[in-house]
């Protein structure tokens, strides 16, 4: 009997030194749309840092390198077993969403987020900073702006742009939105708007953005009626935004992995998608010295990067 | 010299509930580590270990995470939350300080004690940068408005 209890004690210890001693560390798959783009890069990066701090382990799979993503991703999690599927940009989602629904899936970097296939397990932090963000910093910076004008197409951009009403009314700005059928009503619907507005905002509408004319159209109203325009990438600023706010990358990477780390150990409410924490600011100090438009030079402390005049 | 403070929402009454929980700060993450140390002081200072620190570009961005739902706290410069209630009143309305660090300059210039002529003069410039108007908007850059001589 004192054999058979000791035995029973070896076994116990055993157990307890395996499942406690030798414990492996928890692994994270990150699946990456194209690793050689800068942002999603970028984005991994800062990802990969976090969780190294916090001893976590991952497999990198980068859909660029590999012929047959699919049936290569299915093989890798079953051999590797992930506790959650990190995803950096919208193709690694579908593809994560396509051959393991069942696993946690966390996506970053995937333009407008409502538009995926959401299932139960998966979490993310969004491309695009919310209105009520880029509303509050422009506020900041152009504090007497009062009304500011858009343009979009219902189908597309129907509940972004109510989303957008709605917030700027809680901050004290109107928002004038015209809609528009196709690119060709783009300047009968400028030639009406911007008499009425003290700003135009570009959003991401793909009716509005159809191809470079269409863009270079709306500048070159905005300059014409002295009207200026803020921009939610600093792509635009080139054309001559006077501001663009858009999500920091580098935040976003290391929001994912703060909130992949509480979504391992259950602590978020399923189907939990965050706004990105940071934000980027460009002002074009040019387009405002032009523009002769004041804005709050306490704002200064807020920008990332200033674009002067080339001299 | 400004103090660091720790907000949160209301519905977050004491330190002890950012347990398991994410605190947005701007600047390192040595340095958030060490004004949020301070801030808890030796009786919560076993909380730090349960708080996770998500570092943003800037206060302003800290501030904003706890009003949208990304951080539970966030630590700023007291002038971080002066702009929130000037750019968001409703989400500055939403918030309360837990507590604040000892005041600090916001930023230091040093150079040994007897300095090199050059650096003498680089001292000049910087004391003289807010009485021109380019000095005065490079020093909004960095977020503050001039420089004063420690004696």
């Amino acid at each position: 009997m004192k054999i058979m209890d000791f035995c029973k004690v070896l076994i116990l210890l055993s157990v307890f030194w395996v499942s406690a001693g030798f414990a492996q560390p928890s692994k994270v798959l990150i699946v990456n749309s194209d690793n050689a783009v800068f942002r999603y890069g970028t984005i991994a990066s800062e990802f990969k840092k976090v969780l190294q701090q916090n001893a976590y382990q991952w497999t990198e799979f980068n859909l660029n390198s590999h012929a047959d993503a699919e049936a290569e991703l299915k093989q890798l999690i079953q051999q590797e077993n992930p506790v959650l599927i990190y995803c950096i940009g919208t193709k690694a989602y579908s593809l994560a969403r396509n051959v393991a629904s069942n696993k946690k899936l966390l996506f970053s970097a995937a333009i407008n987020w409502r538009r995926l296939d959401i299932g139960e397990g998966t979490y993310g932090v969004a491309n695009e900073l919310s209105s009520a963000q880029e509303i509050s910093l422009l506020r900041y910076f152009f504090p007497t702006i009062k009304t500011i004008g858009l343009l979009y197409n219902d189908k597309f951009s129907r509940e972004y742009v109510e989303t957008i009403k709605k917030d700027a009314s809680a901050l004290g700005i109107n928002i004038i939105n015209q809609p528009i059928n196709d690119a060709q009503e783009i300047g009968d619907a400028l030639n009406e708007l911007l008499p009425k507005i003290d700003m135009f905002w570009i959003i991401s509408d793909p009716v509005v953005l159809s191809s470079k004319a269409s863009v270079q159209q709306i500048f070159q109203a905005a300059q014409q009626r002295k009207k200026p325009v803020y921009a939610y990438s600093d792509v635009f600023i080139e054309q001559g935004a006077v501001l663009a706010i858009s999500a920091d990358l580098a935040t976003i990477g290391r929001q994912s992995a703060s909130l992949a780390l509480m979504v391992d150990k259950d602590k978020v409410p399923e189907g939990t998608v965050q706004n990105p924490a940071g934000s980027t600011v460009t002002l074009n100090k040019c387009a405002l010295d032009a523009l002769r438009l004041n804005f709050n030079q306490d704002a200064l402390d807020s920008v990332n990067k200033i674009v002067e005049c080339d001299k | 010299m400004q103090r660091k403070v720790l907000s949160t929402k209301k519905d977050i009454a004491d330190v002890t509930m950012l347990k398991n929980t994410v605190v947005a700060g701007a600047g390192s993450e040595e340095y958030i580590h060490s004004v949020l140390k301070q801030i808890l002081g030796k009786e919560q200072e076993a909380l730090l270990k349960d708080i996770k620190i998500l570092i943003v570009p800037k206060d302003i961005d800290a501030i904003m995470a706890v009003g949208f739902g990304m951080a539970s706290a966030a630590i700023s410069a007291e002038s971080g939350l002066d702009k929130l209630a000037m750019i968001n009143p409703n989400q500055f309305r939403e918030l309360h300080s837990l507590g604040f660090s000892e005041k600090d300059y916001l930023l230091v210039a040093a150079t040994l004690k007897k300095p090199e002529q050059q650096e003498a003069e680089l001292l000049e410039v910087l004391r003289k940068m807010s009485e021109a108007d380019a000095g005065g908007e490079n020093l909004k850059l960095l977020g503050i408005d001039g420089w004063r001589a420690m004696q």
